[in-house]
């Protein structure tokens, strides 16, 4: 399946953006910046991050613009020959994979953490996996369908949660600005722009749109709504917790829920909203991952997309069940993002680049004809 | 067709034999644990008794008849080297599984806050998922467990009454504001002393005063009398509808005021590696009792004789709590340290390490403005 002729509408692509890219990363981003950045205006670099992919992105939708109808993994033979082309999509197979799995092990490990101590990590993971694969088989639009269902939830809950933290939030924490120069800053974009994968899925989607001229603008709305959350959880967490304690957190983002506290004793744990909303999430970046595998995979090799789908699955599961303790999962977490730097970022650009040197040789054959 | 029907058969046999909930926890099998307190072991140094106030859902419902057929809470105490250690070990000897979601207030003995490192003790409760970053942390003077144990008049349980004594805020400022586990932990991580409330037993229970807890020690370092968590509190800006009282300068007579910390703001000044600071409190409240024969609160030159009076005493009273942070504690639990942090960066992780003897010797300048908005219901006596 794998539905090339279903058409995709320029919401569903803004949509989707912000489900792949708000996942498990968001967990643990402020601890990992503040690491690098070590002052108390770390979320700056988040935001520069933010307009980094914005650029990236930017390449990206006019390198796709370029060959319409046809998805990365169907024209990078194109750009970059046969060989090399495989060989490239290949990689970004099992980057995708390498990202499912590792959304996998964090859900496990968020689940088995707050909300089902005793149930086994295994069981966790198998359910997650073969539940996102139950959704995935009707290929690309039941996909989107579930973002767009999805999406308001995570936003109201997201934001809520959000401006409940706002009480004990203390603006001191958060100054001075560039109280130890921008050197530091500059040194956390690279560890925050990690956060930023997923925004790929416009390599597939933007071949499928109504209209393929507008996927320049639904990438950006996709983008900048993401930018601002991730900057305004980083900027919240570091305002409620200062970064002394910051550095000190597992999971940031859930301790900063667990500071909420509201008089009268309406509810008095939060913590369950927090774990709708990640789950939700982490489920959104594992379905659009696991799809852009399953979808490299049938429109490379002589595999049907379902098919495709169902073989991957034991090397999410394999690759979910590396770490062997929490601190792997983070380096595994870091490894992700440092892959991502390559694929999300450096080869949309090298591609673009060749296939504008070869690309206008052949426009101009174009016209001679 | 029969291939299908085989299939439907195993899935429904599959259905039944996985079926499986390992995390079930029946709410009425819970032992909710709502207070803990931490005493020191006698004759050791190392080891401390925990004690946990379970609620007894059986005490707090009311039956029918009117009476109460149990008390509605049980204490259970346990001894050990290991935080984490002693707490598990509650399951030996609860009949229910302790659960520490609803965790609201943790007392620590005196004895205990000197011998243990409290950043260890709270790190460790905080790494624990179940436990909330918002239960409150006090400092009793004596036995901690004795508090526990003592019948309430009003609330159902020891725990109850003491986080609604801890939780108010208005009327006074003699307790010290309320400190959570949560700010215990930011403050310690980044190496600053911290000032919570201190429980004590007279004829009931009270909150006066504060206790400070060492920033690098993570001791208890002693502490701060009515007067001197006043000041604090009014340092702090964490004064909320508070009084204060003055014997008029002319008559002698007593006037007393409520009072309401509306602006506080602290501006450290880095000169030549000295760093002295201004702080500047504005304040507001009405006159409520007023023993004086001749004046009369419609007068505006008398209100505003009792302005400059009244913010004359308050800056006498936070010289004396500084008196006291700088020279008897060296602890900055007025966090100073912020406003050099938010201002120079550079200068403070250079001099973060040594900040407690820079700060003892540092210059303080203390500004009050005190205004009266006028007075309650009737005008002269």
């Amino acid at each position: 399946m794998g539905n090339h002729k279903d058409t995709v509408t320029s919401r569903q692509v803004t949509i989707a953006v912000f489900s792949l890219v708000i996942g498990a990363g968001i967990l643990t981003v402020s601890r990992e910046v503040v690491d690098t950045v070590q002052t108390p205006d770390a979320w700056i670099s988040v935001l520069l991050a933010g307009l980094l992919t914005m650029i990236a992105g930017a390449m990206s939708v006019i390198l796709c613009n370029r060959y319409p109808g046809r998805t990365i993994f169907q024209f990078s033979k194109e750009v970059v020959g046969p060989v090399i082309g495989t060989v490239a999509n290949t990689i970004a197979i099992l980057y995708f994979i390498f990202i499912a799995g590792f959304e996998t092990r964090i859900l496990s490990e968020i689940v088995s953490t707050y909300l089902l101590h005793r149930t086994p990590e295994k069981v966790l993971m198998i359910t997650f996996i073969w539940v996102a694969t139950y959704q995935a088989i009707g290929g690309i639009n039941p996909i989107l369908k579930a973002f767009e269902i999805y999406f308001p939830i995570v936003i109201v809950l997201l934001v809520g949660i959000l401006l409940l933290s706002m009480r004990k939030f203390e603006i001191i924490n958060i100054l001075p600005f560039f109280g130890n120069g921008i050197t530091p800053l500059l040194k956390g974009v690279g560890s925050s722009l990690t956060i930023y994968a997923g925004y790929e899925i416009i390599f597939v989607t933007t071949a499928w749109m109504e209209k393929p001229k507008d996927a320049m603008k639904s990438l950006f709305k996709g983008l900048i709504l993401t930018t601002v959350i991730n900057t305004a959880v980083v900027l919240i967490t570091i305002g409620v917790m200062s970064i002394d304690e910051i550095k000190n957190l597992a999971w940031p983002t859930s301790s900063l829920v667990a500071e909420i506290y509201l008089p009268g004793g309406f509810i008095e744990n939060y913590k369950l909203f927090f774990i709708i909303i990640w789950m939700i999430s982490i489920y959104t970046t594992f379905l659009g991952v696991q799809y852009l595998a399953a979808v490299g995979i049938s429109q490379n090799f002589p595999v049907k997309y379902r098919n495709a789908l169902f073989a991957i699955l034991p090397f999410i599961y394999l690759v979910a069940l590396v770490p062997h303790d929490l601190g792997e999962v983070f380096i595994m977490g870091s490894a992700v993002g440092y892959t991502w730097l390559g694929i999300g970022l450096v080869v949309p650009m090298l591609f673009l680049v060749i296939s504008l040197i070869r690309g206008n040789k052949k426009g101009g054959r174009a016209k001679q004809k | 067709m029969k291939a299908k029907k085989i299939s439907a058969f195993t899935l429904i046999i599959i259905m039944f034999t996985c079926a499986a909930c390992w995390d079930r926890h029946e709410v009425e099998e819970l032992g909710l644990v709502v207070a803990m307190a931490v005493d020191k072991e006698s004759g050791s140094d190392d080891k401390f008794t925990m004690t946990t106030q379970f609620v007894n859902p059986n005490g707090v419902r009311e039956p029918e008849t009117g009476f109460k057929d149990s008390k509605a809470y049980f204490n259970l105490s346990r001894s050990g080297e290991s935080i984490f250690e002693t707490l598990q070990d509650f399951d030996i000897v609860s009949s229910r599984i302790p659960n520490f979601e609803h965790l609201n207030i943790i007392v620590i003995s005196q004895e205990a806050a000197k011998s243990i490192d409290v950043y260890r003790f709270v790190h460790t409760l905080l790494a624990f998922w179940e436990v909330p970053r918002n239960a409150y942390v006090l400092i009793s003077e004596s036995e901690a467990r004795s508090l526990l144990s003592r019948e309430p008049e009003l609330e159902h349980m020891p725990a109850f009454e003491i986080d609604r004594m801890v939780t108010t805020e208005t009327g006074t400022s003699k307790k010290q504001f309320k400190r959570s586990l949560g700010d215990l932990a930011k403050d310690f991580a980044a190496g600053s002393s911290v000032a919570v409330q201190k429980v004590s037993f007279e004829e009931s229970i009270a909150l006066k005063g504060a206790a400070i807890i060492c920033g690098k020690e993570y001791k208890l370092l002693g502490f701060l009398d009515e007067r001197e968590t006043e000041g604090l509190n009014w340092l702090n800006g964490n004064a909320v509808l508070s009084s204060i009282s003055i014997e008029e300068k002319e008559s002698g007579n007593v006037i007393n005021t409520t009072l309401n910390i509306k602006k506080h703001k602290i501006e450290p000044k880095i000169k030549d590696d000295r760093i002295s600071f201004k702080v500047s409190i504005i304040a507001e409240g009405d006159i409520t009792e007023n023993w004086s024969e001749t004046s009369d609160v419609m007068e505006s030159e008398f209100l505003r004789g009792i302005e400059v009076q009244i913010s004359d005493e308050m800056e006498k009273r936070i010289y004396d709590t500084l008196d006291a942070l700088q020279k008897k504690f060296k602890a900055d639990v007025a966090y100073f340290w912020k406003t050099v942090r938010s201002t120079d960066f550079r200068l403070w992780e250079e001099i973060k390490d040594d900040w407690d003897d820079i700060f003892s010797e540092a210059d303080i300048e203390v500004n009050v403005d005190f205004h009266t908005r006028g007075f309650h219901n009737r005008t002269s006596r």
